[in-house]
């Protein structure tokens, strides 16, 4: 009981880091179009900018680590991709593999191949102990930053302009412009909440592991893209669920698997992504009726 | 004060959807285009509102400011707005959101807010579904949302594709009316209609395109010919399908 208990809150908690990376891929790909390899990197240099504790502690380092990534995510948007915004599909999908390796190669120059140790609020990697259940205070910050970022996305799509905006944007780019909608601001400002998702991303990957590593956010990329897919191209909440749903049925294959197989839990969470979209390409999630822009 | 449109041509790769086109709309005045299908009318209301996929060139002027080259959040800033063929409502926004969006142009908040409770007088259809979703609207719901969602941008001169399409003849009627009411208004409009007889009948001047060339141009009071040269057209060109 107290094993099954530990073992929801885990699947429950990557999840939400899943739902996280899907969130992060998905608001620039929904508005803009653009495939965003380069939003691993984002999570890499917020993972990164907790090496900045020592210096400055906890709290500022999380609002530094913030600006810096958001800074970055304007900084790429202006330079990279604004330019060329009009290019085919698989052009802008060039720039930002092109931007993502840049970036890492630049993280190689400044910190190294070596992973760098993070010593950030050392009380979360203590468990939390509540009826003898030991739970991962970091699990369930994972869990709260999900509910508070998720909750805010919400709030900004449903009742602010900028998000109605969005939201118009994201069905209907051209239309939205012929009413008014500002293009370089809505893809910006879905730029921005794209690296808050990234920026908490990278944060909590590097808390887990302990380190940060120029690669870091490589494999949350690709999951990212998994989950948007699977949950639906241009549905945002559908993307949030399609990485919940993989997060937490690699801890639940982690379980249930016999312990000479679990190791290899992500080739049957995967067939079993495979298998959902031969049969259902459209994804799980996507709303009737949506179509991508051309 | 007008819009003027001059020489307008639009080019998709090698072909040439629109050739020296021109003329003028003033306001409170309904210019209706007509021609068969594929003969480049809505190549050209894209064209003016800053939304052609292909390449534009011309001299389109709006009160005397140029809105050549602009981008289309720019112009329906100057005071042209397009109600597209298709209407083109976003299906996963609120009514209210829609109208939101079509005031997003708008530098004074306050009054566009009652400028979309003003919507809602004028269109009660909408008023009823305000926080229904845009995709549930029917045909004829979803042009007159289309259509005041362009207006809440308070635009002097509006541009309609294909109003009427796929309209019952009764709601049609209903379109006709509201347009007749915008022109009351002292909005000036360019009006595309598959349903020439009826939109001529309203236009102050109706231009014949054919194959991409305004081919006849007529008042109200001599649109006799024209029609008649409509009609030679469409059994000329009528079995060339839509593309």
């Amino acid at each position: 009981m107290i094993y099954i208990l530990q073992s929801l809150v885990d699947a429950i908690s990557l999840g939400c880091l899943y739902a996280l990376f899907a969130l992060s891929i998905a608001m620039i790909f929904g508005v803009a179009r653009i495939v965003n390899f380069a939003n691993g990197d984002l999570m890499t240099v917020g993972g990164y900018s907790l090496l900045l504790a020592g210096a400055l502690g906890s709290i500022p380092t999380l609002v530094v680590g913030l600006a810096l990534v958001v800074a970055l995510a304007l900084m790429m948007e202006r330079l990279a991709f604004r330019p060329i915004i009009k290019a085919p599909m698989p052009t802008l999908m060039v720039m930002s593999l092109g931007v993502s390796l840049l970036l890492q190669n630049l993280m190689l120059v400044f910190f190294g191949s070596r992973p760098q140790g993070v010593s950030f609020a050392q009380f979360l990697a203590e468990p939390i102990v509540i009826a003898s259940v030991r739970i991962s205070a970091l699990n369930i910050i994972t869990i709260i930053m999900l509910g508070i970022l998720g909750g805010g996305l919400l709030y900004t799509l449903k009742r602010t302009s900028v998000g109605i905006q969005l939201r118009a944007a994201a069905e209907d780019f051209q239309m939205a412009r012929l009413a008014g909608v500002k293009a370089n601001r809505v893809v910006a400002a879905s730029f921005v909440i794209s690296a808050i998702m990234a920026a908490s991303a990278g944060m909590i990957l590097a808390l887990q592991v302990g380190t940060a590593s120029y690669n870091l956010g490589g494999r949350a990329v690709i999951l990212g893209f998994i989950s948007t897919v699977l949950g639906g191209l241009g549905s945002i909440g559908g993307a949030a669920l399609g990485g919940f749903m993989i997060g937490f049925a690699t801890v639940v294959a982690q379980i249930v698997l016999p312990t000479e197989i679990s190791a290899f839990r992500d080739a049957f969470v995967f067939t079993a992504v495979i298998l959902v979209l031969l049969f259902r390409p459209q994804g799980l999630f996507v709303a009737f009726g949506r179509n991508l822009r051309a | 004060m007008s819009l003027v449109i001059e020489n307008l041509n639009v080019t998709y790769g090698s072909v040439r959807a629109a050739r020296s086109v021109s003329f003028t709309c003033d306001p409170g005045q309904i210019v209706t285009i007509v021609g068969p299908n594929g003969a480049g009318k809505t190549s050209v209301l894209n064209a003016i509102a800053g939304a052609s996929d292909g390449h534009v060139a011309a001299a389109v002027s709006i009160d005397g400011e140029p809105l050549t080259g602009k981008q289309p959040e720019d112009i329906v800033r100057q005071g042209l707005a397009l109600v597209p063929e298709g209407r083109r409502i976003f299906s996963s926004l609120s009514i209210y959101e829609n109208l939101q969006i079509g005031s997003v142009a708008r530098g004074d908040k306050r009054q566009a807010l009652a400028d979309i409770e003003s919507m809602f007088e004028r269109f009660p259809a909408l008023a009823r579904r305000r926080d229904s979703a845009g995709g549930t609207l029917s045909g004829g719901e979803a042009q007159q949302l289309a259509i005041a969602r362009a207006l809440v941008s308070k635009p002097r001169y509006l541009l309609l594709d294909e109003p009427s399409l796929g309209l019952a003849p009764l709601i049609i009627a209903q379109m006709f009316d509201i347009i007749r009411s915008l022109q009351a208004d002292g909005i000036g409009i360019v009006l595309v209609e598959q349903n020439a007889v009826a939109a001529m009948e309203l236009a102050d001047k109706t231009l014949l395109m054919l194959t991409g060339e305004v081919r006849r141009s007529a008042t109200s009071n001599s649109g006799g010919d024209l029609i008649a040269d409509y009609f030679a057209s469409t059994l000329v060109e009528g079995g060339k399908s839509r593309k």
